[in-house]
């Protein structure tokens, strides 16, 4: 199991899919759940929806992930052959300064780049944040026309982090906010499953949960799961107060974000099936962050939702860092949390 | 070029803070072997290549080239609860490249690194929009504490992890190409010069400690007493944010020294060589160009007239250094022809 989640996170996380431009991640992950799913679809929005039939058909139960990932968009070439960007969902502007990028749907190799160190120290140039308005890529063309050839305005660009395996329970990759996610979905959907599964790997979550929304019309759900990647915190300074989530604990449920209060029965669920499973469990510090669970429990006339989620550290940056034991817990209680959602009654 | 550029490759990947050059120390002793008649290593790290020249009176006349292999890295000074490690800069650095870095720490066994800070939900709104500085850092080896503990010790180096990728029309980026895209230019020099035989005695050198102080150097000057010497350094490379006035165009030939530790004989010669070669050049003016290694040099015995010959490189002291091909191989080019009309100094 942990060969399988590890291999299939690799190639996710690999995959190029910033927002609006899920186009390689989607193929990715398409080819790889096609053979085990009864229909896969993609919709106006990018979203692939499938559809894994089991022996109930109720209550509909939708589990969600997205495919998207926090990156840039180019704005601008300059006559000079540089490249001008904006950023594309909730990158802090400190965490972008020289770091390798793939720019396009062709991976053309760029950098950001930066005045050295010998040319602002006397003005204390060191000491302002540079701003991402104020920075530009090199992929080392000669002028605007030879940039041309590669990139056109409009383009994306990703962080060229590869993932790694370290060696020590924990491996590295950029985007696994929300590879993790979909790489749980995609071997959830390879098991035998106790009812009808609608998967939907949604698009332009990190730009306000808008594929999630069209999706929730379509998949129409009673009952919905987003499987995430929420930031671990687990800090030096910050051994007295809450640490949103921390590393080695197992996965981690919200009561409430600030996207959504979550259903308390359906929570209650999730937290039997952890304890009958015996896997261990922690709770996210309320009001962080929001999920496309807060765009689908919108959805028609509502649903019971709920969040999964894999704790990491230093997401929406270039690398982040994920403990492989939580990975694997949070596989165990995503595939529990369905064998405990399809044996209950629930009240409609 | 594909030589170079796996030449390069192997040089930038390798790693080298300062005070412990000894990976890049291994990697440069391979490179120079086929294009010298011995290769040593000093008490300091220098790795020395003699050549020796077809000269027959005594003296016999010699010439330093030196380029350093060193790089800009961290030092670990305490090690926190929870097994995170803490750091200050070892050579120049700029703190706002470091978060979401990666980072190799280079305990008992070398490991994985990555730059982080205070979590962001819990930094304050004055914390979430300055620059976070050195000593509010620290590097994560995601290893509980004991493990830590047993792998680290404060004063352990790390090295910025770099990756090495060629981008468009000869350029390349990683991390240190300052200064081994000069290594790799006088390896490639001393290369040309073999098949050449000059006259002088050939001593290339690459130097430890630059980044810190320049004390390789010195000690290599001391061992080798040159009657001149050239620096192959590398100068700022020009951007959107560096001007034609503070830096030089990538692709356009090493830049020539001019200041205070640059001897103007040495200047003339250098100029002569590249108009003889055809190699086109730039002329850096500044008060001490050349790094650190042309003030000690400069300074050493009674005097050494010392010339710079700069590559530019974007970027500088990060981990996406750029520099141009073209030039490392120019330099190459201008260094050998220079060292092969070597016949009377002055």
């Amino acid at each position: 199991m942990t060969h399988r989640l590890l291999e299939a996170l690799e190639a996710f996380s690999n995959a190029l899919g910033v927002s609006g431009n899920e186009g390689e991640v989607r193929e990715t992950i398409a080819s790889r759940i096609r053979p085990h799913v009864d229909v896969l679809e993609t919709d106006a929005l990018g979203n692939v929806i499938a559809t894994k039939k089991g022996p109930k058909d109720s209550p509909r139960l939708v589990l969600s992930a997205h495919m998207d990932e926090v990156g840039f968009l180019i704005t601008h070439i300059e006559k000079s052959g540089f490249l001008r960007f904006a950023k594309v969902g909730g990158i802090d502007d400190r965490v972008i300064l020289a770091k390798p990028l793939l720019v396009g749907p062709k991976r053309i190799p760029g950098v950001i780049g930066t005045k050295p160190i010998h040319l602002i120290f006397q003005k204390e140039g060191h000491k302002k944040v540079a701003k991402a308005e104020d920075l530009y890529i090199d992929i080392g063309a000669k002028d605007r026309e030879d940039a041309r050839r590669l990139v056109e305005v409009g383009d994306f660009a990703a962080f060229a982090t590869r993932f790694q395996d370290l060696g020590n329970g924990f491996v590295k990759g950029k985007a696994l906010d929300d590879r993790l996610g979909c790489t749980l979905l995609a071997l959830l959907l390879e098991e035998d499953l106790p009812l009808i599964l609608t998967a939907v790997f949604s698009t332009q979550e990190e730009v306000g949960l808008r594929g999630a929304a069209v999706a929730g019309f379509r998949t129409s759900p009673q009952i919905m799961l987003a499987l995430e990647g929420t930031f671990a915190g687990d800090f030096p300074e910050e051994r007295d107060v809450s640490r949103a989530a921390v590393i080695g604990r197992g996965p981690v449920l919200t009561h409430q974000d600030r996207s959504m209060i979550g259903d308390p029965l359906l929570l209650e669920t999730l937290i039997a099936a952890a304890e009958k499973e015996g896997i261990p469990y922690q709770f996210k510090r309320p009001l962080l962050g929001g999920t496309d669970a807060g765009r689908m429990h919108l959805s028609r006339s509502g649903a019971r939702a709920s969040v999964i989620a894999v704790p990491a550290r230093y997401i929406h940056a270039p690398v982040a860092l994920v403990k492989i034991e939580d990975v694997v817990n949070t596989y165990r209680l995503a595939k529990a949390a369905i064998q405990a959602i399809a044996d209950k009654d629930w009240p409609s | 070029m594909d030589e170079l550029i796996s030449l390069l490759q192997k040089l930038s990947e390798a790693s080298g803070p300062p005070g412990s050059e000894g990976d890049i120390g291994a990697v440069v002793k391979e490179a120079l072997t086929p294009f010298a008649d011995e290769v040593t290593q000093d008490k300091f790290g220098n790795v020395i290549a003699h050549l020796r020249g077809t000269q027959t009176c005594e003296p016999r006349k010699k010439i330093l080239l030196a380029a350093h292999m060193d790089e800009v890295a961290l030092i670990i000074t305490r090690i926190d609860e929870g097994g995170y490690l803490r750091f200050a800069e070892l050579g120049g650095l700029d703190p706002r490249i470091l978060l979401g870095a990666e980072v190799t720490v280079h305990g008992r066994k070398p490991l994985h690194g990555f730059v982080g800070t205070k979590a962001p939900h819990l930094q304050t709104k004055e914390e979430s929009s300055r620059v976070m500085d050195f000593e509010e850092l620290f590097i994560d080896v995601a290893l509980p504490s004991e493990e830590v503990e047993k792998q680290v010790r404060p004063g352990d180096a790390a090295t910025l992890i770099g990756c090495f990728t060629p981008l468009q029309n000869s350029l390349v980026s990683g991390k240190a190409l300052d200064d081994r895209a000069g290594v790799a230019a006088m390896i490639q020099a001393l290369k040309l010069l073999k098949r050449d035989s000059p006259s002088w005695d050939i001593y290339a050198v690459a130097t430890v400690q630059e980044e810190i102080s320049g004390l390789g150097a010195l000690a290599s000057t001391w061992s080798s007493v040159p009657d001149i010497a050239v620096i192959l350094e590398t100068t700022y490379g020009t951007a959107p944010d560096v001007s034609e006035r503070e830096g030089f165009d990538l692709g356009q030939g090493p830049a020539l020294g001019m200041g205070m530790t640059v001897h103007h004989g040495v200047t003339r010669k250098l100029k002569g060589a590249a108009q003889k070669t055809g190699v086109s050049y730039q002329i850096e003016v500044g008060l001490y160009p050349g790094g650190k290694d042309a003030v000690v040099i400069q300074l050493a015995k009674e005097g050494i007239p010392t010339g710079v010959l700069s590559i530019p490189v974007r970027n500088m002291h990060t981990p996406v250094e750029v520099a141009s091909l073209e030039d490392i191989v120019s330099t190459a080019r201008l260094m050998a022809a220079f060292v092969a009309d070597l016949k009377e100094w002055p």
